[in-house]
């Protein structure tokens, strides 16, 4: 997910898609739709508040892999992770009124997919990962051996991470594959950096746990 | 021996700088589980996700699409309906007044000119929501305010079908309620048919009813 958001422009924020200043959306809908691309996050957010829809597409299309990768990460499986990704997208649009822009859109998007996700899975009851959505090798690949079982491994590695406590998981989903500094996750989770230091201390000593239970 | 603190043994998994570390050049036991908690991470970053095909991008931005175009539609109805709410709200009360001040001046014993309607919707304006609660639903006035202006009474009657006695009654109070029906008493017969049109462009209401 890209960081980008340093250029504001527009320092109003109606109150809803479509409900803005006719004039400003007028003056939004001229931007020309192959500028989409250059423009930052925020700006994307200006654009979509102003009635311009296709700019929400654009945000799509940059933050869905890494909206995607965290659900992912989280439920461990393709379907879960495919509407629970859908349901961030939603979700942001429906709240983009209430997006301030002193995080990133990328850390808000965060945010709500954490959210549901948390919402989503019981810590307890984790759904097993289907064994056809393995990235598993062609038989007559050169060094099909290997590959399948580092596939295995990472598979192993999936489903004890999906057994951690919630928070847990979700420090460190962002810590470890979304390489979020302790403060920023602190923000997507709502909570304290001395908390999230704590969350990832323990989940990776239950997974080294987890881990070790789980060896062949 | 001070062993590592949290803080401390965190930073020495994450930045991998464990061999330059003093304590852990004494101490096996840290240095152990420092070194296990990095080999844990290794195999953790290893794990990449599953590449979903490459159609999914598409088909899933599609679905986002569908659902935000709906979105906004729904966001869109539903700041229509506020918009219209403020214009109608004062309308609708003065209307359901209206015909209930009718109703009462239908009623048993109310058989005065047409002129005298104000004083009487002001006399019983206190038990005007009372008495339609237990009143059957007004018929249309036609007898007492003329043929030319039966299409818009029927509309007003039939709109007062619509609004919650209990709360008409808590919003009009009891002598504020007055003036409202008197206002609406008093307006001339092509006013009626404005405010009329007015009701059926904020209610949608064809000009069948
Ligand atoms: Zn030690």
């Amino acid at each position: 997910m890209d960081g980008a958001g340093t250029i504001c422009i527009g320092t109003r924020w109606p109150a809803r898609p479509g409900s803005g200043d006719r004039r400003e959306e007028v003056a939004m809908a001229a931007a020309p739709a192959e500028s989409l691309e250059t423009l930052d996050d925020r700006a994307l957010v200006d654009l979509c508040l102003g009635g311009r829809r296709e700019a929400f597409d654009e945000i799509v299309v940059r933050h869905r892999r890494a909206v995607y990768r965290v659900c992912h990460r989280f439920v461990g499986n393709h379907a879960d992770a495919s509407d629970l990704t859908q349901d961030t997208f939603l979700r942001a649009f429906r709240g983009l009124d209430r997006f301030r822009g002193e995080a990133s859109v990328g850390t808000w998007l965060y945010r709500i997919a954490v959210n549901l996700c948390l919402n989503k899975v019981s810590a307890k009851v984790p759904r097993a990962e289907p064994v056809e959505e393995r990235e598993l090798p062609a038989s007559g690949e050169p060094d099909a051996m290997s590959r399948l079982m580092e596939s295995e491994r990472a598979a192993r590695v999936r489903a004890a991470v999906a057994q951690l406590p919630k928070m847990q998981r979700a420090t460190l989903v962002l810590r470890v594959y979304e390489e979020l500094p302790h403060q920023e996750i602190a923000r997507v989770l709502g909570s304290s950096v001395g908390a999230v230091k704590a969350n990832f201390f323990h989940a990776l000593r239950n997974l080294k746990r987890l881990l070790e239970g789980d060896e062949p | 021996m001070r062993h590592l603190s949290r803080d401390q043994w965190l930073a020495l998994v994450e930045s991998g700088e464990a061999a330059s570390n003093a304590h852990l050049r004494e101490c096996p036991r840290c240095r152990a589980e420092v070194e296990q908690a990095r080999a844990t991470l290794g195999g953790l970053r290893q794990a990449g996700v599953p590449e979903p095909s490459p159609l999914f991008w598409d088909q899933l931005s599609a679905r986002i699409t569908a659902g935000v175009a709906e979105a906004a539609d729904h966001a869109r109805a539903r700041s229509r309906g506020r918009a219209g709410w403020p214009v109608l709200a004062p309308l609708a009360l003065v209307v359901v007044a209206l015909v209930l001040a009718v109703a009462v001046n239908r009623g048993p014993g109310a058989a005065g000119p047409a002129t005298s309607r104000p004083a009487a919707v002001a006399a019983e304006a206190s038990g005007a929501a009372a008495f339609a609660a237990q009143a059957p639903a007004p018929e249309l006035p036609a007898a007492t305010i003329g043929g030319a202006d039966e299409g818009t009474w029927a509309l007003l009657d039939d709109l007062a079908g619509d609004f919650d006695v209990d709360t008409l009654s808590e919003s009009l109070g009891t002598s504020e309620s007055a003036g409202a029906d008197v206002g609406v008493y008093e307006l001339n017969a092509g006013e009626r048919a404005r405010l009329a049109e007015l009701l059926k462009t904020e209610t949608g209401r064809g000009p069948g009813l």
